[in-house]
Parts: C-alpha cells; structure tokens; sequence
C-alpha cells in the first residue's frame, strides 16, 4: 500500500471519522505492519506544527496575566448547564428521561383533572328548566301572550323596549325563552334582573308559590349552561338554595339532580 | 463583577497596540461568560480529557489563549463573542480528544519500531540523538517511557523518576505531581516532533 493512502487513512482515524469497525481493523493493522507505522511515526512528525513566536509571545502574555489575576473562581453555571452535563451521561440521561416522563404525566393528570367536563345536554337542562307562572286569566299582555303559546323570543324583546320603572313581566318569560333557547349568556343577566326586581313579578303571583327560588334555580342552570363558573361554584350556589326548597318537591327534585349530575361528572 | 468594556470592545483592544492587547488580555480573565464556557465543556467533556487538561483552568487559560489566536491570525468573533467563544471551547476538547488519541497511537508506534528488528536500533539512536538535545524534564520523561526495556508506563513512578532526576533538588524548581504526567507527556512529544521535523529520520537507509 503506498504512503498516500496510509497517510489518508491515518488523517481519518485521527480525526475520529472511521467506523468502529474499520478503527479496529485500522488498529490490528498498526500493530502488525511496520510500513503503517513508520508511515505513522512520520505524519505525526510531518503533521506537527511548531508553535509560531507571535503564539509563543501570546501564551506567555496569558501565563503573565493568569498568575497575576492569582486564583480563578470557580464559575456558578446556571440550572440548564448542570442539565446539559448530566444530559451527557448515560445514567443522566435516564434519570432525565424518567423525570421528564413523570412530570408529562403528573402535567396530564392535573390539566385533566382541572378541566371542565363536557357542558350538560340541551335535553338536560331543558328537562330541569322552572316553567314561569301562568295565571288562570291573563292579567297582562305578556302573561297572555306567553300563556297562550305566542310568545317569541324577538315579540318580548319588543314589549321590553318601553317598561314604565325599568322592568317589566315582559323579561320574566323572556328570561325563559332565552333559556329553553340555550342562549345562557343571555338567560343569565335576564334572570338575574328578576330576582332584583322580584317585587315587580311577585305583585302578580300567589304568596304560596315559590317563584322567587325557582328564579334563582333557572339563573344557577342558565350559568351552568354559560360556563363561565366552575363546577364547584354551581355545586356551592345549588346546595346553599336545596335547604330552601324543603317544601317544594318538584323543585327540589331538580336541584338535586343537577347535583348529581355534576358529581356524576 | 463590573466590566468596564462590553465583551466587543475587548476583541477591538486585542487587535491594537501592545498595551492594548495586554490590557484586553487582562479584561477577558475579567468574563464571567469565559469561565462559565471553559467549565461547562470541560465538565461536559470530563472523564476523557482529563489526561490533557487535570483541571477546568487548563482549558480555561487554553481557551483565552486559543481565542487571542483566532483574533491574531484574523478571524475571531465579529458579533457574538458568547457563541464563538463556546464553540471554541467545544472544538479546543474534540481536539483535546483527537490529541489524546494520536499520543496513543504515538506511543504504540514508537513502541512498536523499537522493537522491530529491521529499525529498531537506528531508530533507538535517533531517538536519543533527538533526547540528548531536549529539556531535562522531556529527556527524563521520553527516555523512561520508550527507551527503557520494559518501558515505564505507570504515571506515579514517572512522577518520581521525573522529581528525582530534574524535581526541586537538582535541576530546577519544580516539582512533579503523577495528575499531570500525560500533561508532561503531551507536551513533550510535541517538542519532540518539533526537533524531529528538523532531523529527519530515514527509514529506508538501512
């Protein structure tokens, strides 16, 4: 073989870029041919480059300024160099892999567990929904619309335009539609302006009935529909109305179904 | 630690005047970046350069050295000096490993010549016609570790071979610790290398 190719093969070796398989074969034949090794013997001579004496001058200027700086700290290396490093190890690389894993893990277990399941059904809540109160005889032209079948969600829009005080029985069955609707952003602000205004709605309906609760009830449901409170804030709101509701069995049936069903959930 | 220049201005004083340069030389031990660089890699690089550099500080003050070396011969950072002076660092332990590497091979060929019939004895006399004009140190460390039957390879009787012939009581004031005997050993190949470039030794002449 000539030198040229020794001597190529020698800068490959060296320079790390062989397969383990060939440095092993690039090894056993450095031991067994002298013609390798002294080819060997002569790049390393060849190859060696003396120091210039601008470098000379340089590394004694670095010596010079190193031992007059006297004792070099210890650097303090950030977090993610100490990881790098162990990064490097396989053992490191294990315990960070590990690690890595668990906290995905315990991540996805508390994303999980902190998100909202799914929204109830429209089907659900419109099973659990107070019907407003209709009279014997209609005693105002919404409760007569509304008891007769006729209202629209766009018609009591039009008769709330014009309420003498600020509110009218008009936004009571407004608010109802609006739930039946699913519009529960909408559902929520209207039922909430009926327990404020509740002397208004309660002029018109007997003492005995508990339309004030099933008020708060419709406006827990339409919240729920919303979304925007937490489960445990419904669930809260709902067991502090349920000892309120002792008399009222349908209703209290309700309320607490929907307990149940965000327990269940 | 307040820095009087940003890491820029101190590659602009190295390329200046010899006060300058000092004074450049003198801010860049000043950089807490520089140190934090020359031990993550070495840190990342250790057990196996270890041989080369025993301490973070060698490659530390190796890495300075190397980077006033780029700046000399025209390189050197032109905007990020950080990333520069890392993958300086980075590519100073790959060549500390390539290094380490051909001292192997090195030390095997040598072994391996001064054995064979054909050579051996010619090369044992360039050898020591190459030793004879070397350091102390060097003559001492060489001539034990190739030229002795067997050779001495163990670090710890190097070291005392080393104190004992050239330490504190005879030839100078140093003294010599087993850690930096593959230190002692590079270099001294390398000088070794530089003065056989000038004897050439021919093989083929038998």
């Amino acid at each position: 073989m000539s030198n040229v190719i020794f001597t190529q093969q020698i800068k490959t070796y060296l320079a790390g870029k062989m397969s383990p398989r060939a440095e092993k074969q690039f090894e056993a034949d450095l031991e067994r041919s002298a013609e390798l090794k002294k080819a060997f013997l002569q790049y390393s001579i060849d190859a060696y480059e003396p120091p210039t004496s601008k470098a000379k001058e340089t590394r004694q200027l670095v010596e010079e300024t190193y031992q007059a700086y006297g004792a070099v700290p210890q650097p303090t290396l950030p977090w993610w160099f100490h990881l790098r490093v162990l990064w490097d190890s396989t053992m490191g690389k294990l315990l960070l892999g590990s690690g890595l894993v668990a906290t995905a893990l315990v991540a996805w277990f508390i994303v999980a567990g902190q998100s909202d399941p799914a929204p109830p059904s429209r089907q659900f809540m419109s099973s659990h929904i107070q019907d407003p109160f209709c009279p014997g005889q209609a005693a105002l032209p919404a409760t007569d619309i509304f008891c007769n079948g006729e209202a629209t969600i766009p018609r009591l829009e039009q008769m709330t335009q014009d309420c003498p005080g600020g509110f009218c029985l008009a936004e009571y069955y407004l608010a109802h539609l609006y739930l039946k609707d699913a519009q529960y952003q909408k559902a929520a602000t209207a039922f909430e302006r009926c327990i404020t205004h509740y002397e208004v709605i309660g002029a018109y309906i007997p003492k005995d009935l508990d339309v004030h609760n099933a008020l708060i009830f419709n406006r827990i449901l339409a919240e729920l529909g919303e979304g925007k409170k937490s489960r445990a804030e419904i669930r809260t709101a709902l067991e502090a109305l349920l000892p309120q509701l002792d008399g009222y069995r349908s209703l209290r049936q309700d309320a607490q179904e929907v307990v149940d069903f965000l327990d269940k959930k | 630690m307040n820095i009087p220049h940003d890491s820029m201005d101190i590659m602009a004083l190295l390329r200046g005047s010899e006060a300058e340069r000092k004074e450049g030389v003198r801010l860049l031990f000043e950089l807490e970046f520089i140190r934090q660089y020359a031990f993550y890699w070495y840190r990342r690089y250790l057990p196996r350069i270890a041989n080369k550099y025993p301490e973070w500080e060698d490659l530390y003050m190796e890495s300075i050295f190397g980077l006033i070396n780029e700046v000399d011969e025209g390189r050197g950072p032109r905007t990020n000096v950080k990333g520069y002076f890392s993958r300086l660092c980075q590519n100073m332990c790959e060549k500390a490993l390539r290094d380490l590497k051909e001292d192997e091979a090195f030390d095997q060929v040598i072994s391996g010549l001064l054995g064979a019939s054909d050579s051996g004895y010619k090369l044992r006399a360039w050898i020591e016609n190459i030793l004879s004009k070397m350091e102390c140190k060097c003559e001492t460390l060489l001539r034990w570790r190739y030229l002795q039957t067997p050779p001495v390879k163990d670090k710890e009787q190097l070291a005392a071979l080393l104190q004992d012939e050239c330490g504190s009581k005879k030839n100078g004031p140093e003294s010599y610790s087993p850690i930096a005997i593959p230190v002692h050993l590079h270099d001294c190949r390398n000088k070794f290398r530089g003065l056989a470039g000038t004897n050439p030794f021919d093989f083929d002449d038998n």
